[in-house]
């Protein structure tokens, strides 16, 4: 499978197929990539907006309360080419990000990926990532 | 395979390479001059995390060096700019990419976002996606402006005969190369040099003098490929919702 991926990736960068991502600021500027998370919670509030997205969502702590993150996506341009569209997620939609968090200790992430409710799983379009 | 074959066969390679190069006829506009027109966008993301040879880290990929001149690939920095672009490395919140700045030439023409290029007989605009960039190049000749100074300067391009041949004065000396801390100062004098080399691709080149930061001038090449006809440039107005400011260890120095 691997050896496919590898033979695959260079085949759809030709194409055109995998999108840059937007790096508008550096990855390590704020996020720890040895930190990594993933949350599940309910959307609060989807901010499509540059220069980066950002999704807020409650996840349910051990003690039955509800934590309030707030994840960092990509930019409009670099969402919209990836298949986003301002009204993807609605409060209350249930969805899975992976993301890292950052480095100052606060409730914040930057998202590799998310599931969607409809289980698609987006690219988070993230500063970290390479073409 | 012996050790001359070996080297026969590569020189052959390479020959076949430089005559493809060199027959690759391209398109014109009715002034004669080869017609860059179109969407392009860097072929590697590697110069925009790094000019420099680095190796993976914070997630981004590897990447050779883009420095072609000196040799050996390392930009020329006078004692003590190399640990200033070291510190910077360790504190990218003071990109002023990350604050929504101009990339500033030649990063401008390297980020991980679309060019688009539009040209008539009397200039060649370069439209950026990233901060709506504009350089307006005019191509008949007139002057430079007086005492002029911005994150992309002022741009007077001429043709030498299918190369785009751009003049860069008036840049404010606030740059970055790259987002790994590589910077250029006050003073820096840049000359770039556009060719299509295939339908698609764009081969691009900077020559940075800047003698307050470097002890010699160094010059710099990204391939840039024509993106797919279905890709257009969208909007990205940077500020709109800038969240990131409050998690940043400082910036400028200060913490906001």
């Amino acid at each position: 499978m691997k050896r496919v991926v590898g033979l695959l990736l260079p085949v759809l960068c030709l194409f055109g197929l995998v999108l840059p991502v937007s790096a508008h600021h550096s990855f390590a500027a704020e996020f720890d990539d040895k930190k990594p998370v993933k949350l599940e919670g309910a959307v609060v509030r989807f901010e499509f907006m540059n220069p980066h997205s950002w999704i807020f969502l409650d996840v349910m702590g051990p003690d039955g309360k509800a934590v309030r993150w707030a994840v960092e996506t990509g930019s409009t341009n670099a969402l919209f080419r990836r298949g986003w569209l301002k009204d993807s997620l609605r409060a209350g939609d249930h969805i899975t990000v992976d993301a890292f968090r950052a480095k100052d200790g606060s409730n914040t992430a930057n998202a590799s990926t998310v599931k969607l409710p409809d289980g698609r799983q987006l690219s988070g379009a993230s500063s970290r990532d390479g073409q | 395979m012996t050790g001359n074959s070996m080297k026969l066969a590569m020189l052959l390679l390479v020959s076949i390479s430089i005559a493809a190069q060199s027959e690759f006829t391209p398109p014109r506009l009715a002034d004669g001059h080869p017609d860059f027109g179109g969407i392009w966008m860097a072929a590697s993301l590697s110069a925009a995390f790094n000019v420099e040879e680095h190796g993976a880290s914070y997630g981004t990929p590897a990447g050779p060096s883009v420095i072609v001149d000196p040799p050996g690939g390392k930009l020329p920095y006078l004692p003590g700019m190399r640990e200033r672009a070291a510190d910077n490395d360790q504190h990218r919140e003071r990109d002023p990419v990350g604050q929504c700045h101009m990339h500033g030439v030649p990063r401008v023409m390297f980020p991980p976002f679309p060019l688009e290029i539009i040209q008539d007989g009397n200039f060649v605009l370069i439209l950026a996606e990233t901060e709506h960039g504009v350089r307006i190049i005019p191509t008949d000749g007139r002057p430079f402006l007086k005492d002029y100074s911005s994150w992309n300067g002022d741009s007077r391009g001429h043709w030498e005969g299918d190369t785009l041949v751009v003049e860069v004065r008036g840049l404010n000396g606030r740059g970055w190369l790259d987002q790994a801390g590589n910077f250029m100062g006050v003073g820096a004098h840049v000359v770039e040099r556009f060719r299509l080399t295939g339908k698609d691709t764009l081969d691009y080149q900077a020559t940075v003098e800047n003698p307050k930061v470097f002890s010699q001038p160094f010059t710099l090449r990204v391939p840039l490929r024509r993106r797919p006809a279905d890709v257009e440039l969208l909007e990205y107005g940077c500020i709109e919702g800038e969240r990131d400011a409050a998690h940043l260890p400082a910036v400028n120095g200060e913490k906001r």
